[in-house]
């Protein structure tokens, strides 16, 4: 597998990285984990700020005994499962399929 | 609380899962054939099987009884830091999980050998996680005396001493016979009790509310243990106070997002998996596991206020520990008792045996790959169980002998150790530039600056958490890591530019290498990364002259 191949490992390595199928594979991995990461850390930023110098907010009454604070710490677990939930399909639908396409070239040796 | 008969039930249950897993171990040891089948079980574990042994090695003694006791008694500002570990499961899926497998390799070092010289991402892999081990498991064998005075009134040193020793010994004696096959069955029988466990506690305690959750919150709320500055359970404050002091609760809630996904000691379990997508797959699972998880810690921890009345919970943050067993005594007497001290035992036995199988790991890897002549198999195998003999048995007398200390206070430094990580794992696998001198800044800088930070912090000295309680030299209140990992970020960088080195092929190796699964060791592949199957040519290659 790839023994007759000319090239150096190193070359081949830094030829399959500059290859338009790697670049799209990062930039599709980019388009996801960039907006996701923003929204996620954005958010934990601010839940932990408005506790710190908006508690009069998170006291607020929603329904009986629970308030807006309470609400915002269950939005976060809310936020976990579904990110995660989304990246665990994006990366099998959208990922993996590129990923193994990039692999079998290289392995078949027709780059 | 009868403490006598909670114990004696509490032991026979130990012993009769120490019997137990002891047949687990030895059933593991049949398939240890390689160095890789001891460290990485062969890198045969499975997507649900890697996904329930993360989950349980990521809960300590901390993650089920103090914040069962912390949501007791601080309520709101509990909840929402609890929602901070969960958080961090992010940046595990998205960043390093899948890619981190996909390159393979045993221990960090050989993700950043890739990126950097050999020795100084050996030396750099070695530091962090033999740091890591000391630490943290100096916190584990005190946690081990926690759960014998909690659960089962355990006052006598001698006593204690006892049952430390004993679990440090078991630890050791365990992950000599099953190595990580064994240690990976154990995680997942540990995972199973806690998750019956806290799922029996939070279905009683809802029942006694015959599910009526609001009535559960007013009770909670009515029955709270007054705070000095007024504050009620449900809203913000009792951990942010007032002024100044708001910085201390918010850089606890930073630290344990950029800290606690990245604990070295856990990225061991991403190796284990038998693919990149496997890792990728346990990690999101294990994230997922945990937002039931800390929901119901948050309802057992707030029922415990509402049934047992605000001054029978742990009333201080060191008592806190209390408040499960005692929940416990309430809800089903000394069975439930004796049961939820030998599930402490377990919960915190396991984490010892994952730091140490990650130590001798690293110590018997890395050092390897320093060196230029290749290394037996055989010879490897029997270097590793006496590697782990040896630092296991000197970890469980350094806890011993650190048992009168308030050691929990290194909790929040382990966790600034997986801040300084953190960084260089970021760098390793996004930045083109990073090189060598990045990898030292990053590294020692980083330890460098959380320790000296820590060593003026309150969780040395001043505060009544602190590990000398007695003596008051503390300068700031907030946790390190606030500051150590923008600090350490910027030492990566600078580290970088400052040296000339460059390595645009390391660079191209590891981002194909961990996108694709290019080259990732399969199943009972033991070899080193940087020799994958399409590149045979690398093997006389500099950089990677270890086999």
């Amino acid at each position: 597998m790839g023994t007759s191949n000319s090239l150096s490992d190193g070359e081949r390595f830094v030829a399959i990285h500059d290859s338009t199928r790697f670049t799209a594979l990062r930039h599709q991995y980019r388009r996801f984990a960039a907006p996701a990461s923003v929204v996620f850390i954005g958010w934990w930023v601010l839940a932990s700020l408005l506790g710190a110098y908006a508690p009069g907010f998170y006291r607020q009454t929603v329904i009986a005994s629970v308030n807006v604070g309470m609400l915002v710490v269950l939005g976060t677990f809310v936020l976990v499962l579904v990110i995660a939930a989304m990246y665990l399909r994006y990366a099998r639908t959208q990922l993996d399929p590129a990923a193994d396409q990039i692999r079998a070239d290289a392995e078949g040796g027709t780059r | 609380m009868n403490n006598g008969a909670a114990a004696t039930i509490g032991t026979v249950i130990t012993v009769v899962l120490i019997v137990a897993l002891l047949g687990v171990g030895l059933a593991a040891r049949r398939a240890q054939r390689t160095p890789t089948d001891f460290y990485l079980a062969g890198r045969r574990v499975g997507a649900w099987q890697n996904a329930l042994a993360l989950f349980a090695g990521f809960i300590l003694l901390s993650t089920l009884f103090t914040m069962v006791g912390h949501n007791a008694l601080n309520g709101f500002d509990a909840f929402l830091f609890s929602a901070a570990f969960a958080v961090s499961w992010l940046i595990a899926l998205l960043v390093f999980a899948g890619p981190l497998r996909n390159v393979g390799g045993h221990t960090i070092g050989d993700v950043f050998a890739l990126r950097t010289g050999q020795r100084p991402a050996r030396v750099a892999s070695l530091t962090v996680t033999l740091l890591l081990y000391v630490t943290y498991t100096i916190v584990m064998l005190n946690a081990i005396g926690i759960v014998s005075r909690v659960a089962f009134g355990v006052e006598s040193t001698a006593v204690q001493t006892v049952v430390v020793a004993a679990a440090g010994i078991f630890a050791t004696v365990f992950v000599l016979i099953g190595g990580m096959q064994g240690l990976t069955r154990l995680l997942v029988v540990k995972a199973a009790l806690v998750i019956a466990v806290l799922a029996g506690l939070t279905v009683a305690v809802l029942a006694k509310y015959r599910l009526d959750v609001f009535q559960l919150l007013d009770d909670a709320q009515a029955n709270r243990l007054p705070h000095p500055a007024g504050y009620d359970l449900l809203g913000p404050g009792r951990e942010y106070g007032e002024g100044g002091q708001r910085v201390v609760h918010l850089s606890k809630l930073f630290a344990a997002v950029v800290g606690h996904a990245a604990l070295p000691y856990m990225f061991m379990r991403h190796f284990t998996a038998t693919s990149g997508r496997d890792a990728r797959r346990s990690a999101g699972w294990a994230g997922i596991m945990f937002v039931p998880f800390y929901l119901c810690t948050a309802v057992v921890g707030f029922g415990a206020v509402a049934l047992l009345g605000g001054q029978n919970i742990g009333p201080i943050p060191p008592l806190r520990d209390l408040t499960l067993p005692r929940l416990g005594d309430q809800l089903g007497g000394a069975w439930l008792v004796g049961l939820l001290g030998a599930l402490g035992l377990l919960v915190v036995t396991g984490v010892l045996a994952a730091l140490l199988i990650s130590a001798v790991t690293s110590l018997t890897r890395d050092v390897r790959a320093m060196r230029p002549q290749p290394a037996d198999p055989a010879e490897e195998l029997r270097a590793a169980r006496r590697n782990t003999v040896i630092i296991g048995l000197a970890g469980a007398v350094l806890g011993v002998v650190l048992l009168p200390y308030n050691t929990h206070a290194l909790i929040p430094i382990t966790v600034d150790l997986g801040g300084i990580i953190l960084p260089a794992v970021l760098y390793a696998l996004f930045w083109k530039r990073f090189n060598t001198a990045g990898l030292r800044w990053t590294i020692f800088g980083g330890i460098a600056v959380t320790g000296a930070l820590v060593l003026i912090s309150g969780l040395m000295s001043g505060t009544p958490v602190a590990m000398l309680p007695d003596v008051d030299f503390h300068l700031i209140d907030f946790d390190p890591a606030l500051v150590a990992v923008p600090v350490t970020f910027l030492l990566g960088y600078i580290g970088t530019v400052s040296s000339r080195e460059r390595n645009d092929a390391g660079f191209a190796e590891l981002q194909v290498r961990a996108f694709t699964g290019l080259g990732a060791p399969s199943p009972d592949d033991d070899r080193i990364p940087g020799q994958p199957t399409v590149t045979p040519a690398r093997l006389s290659q500099a950089g990677s002259d270890v086999r």
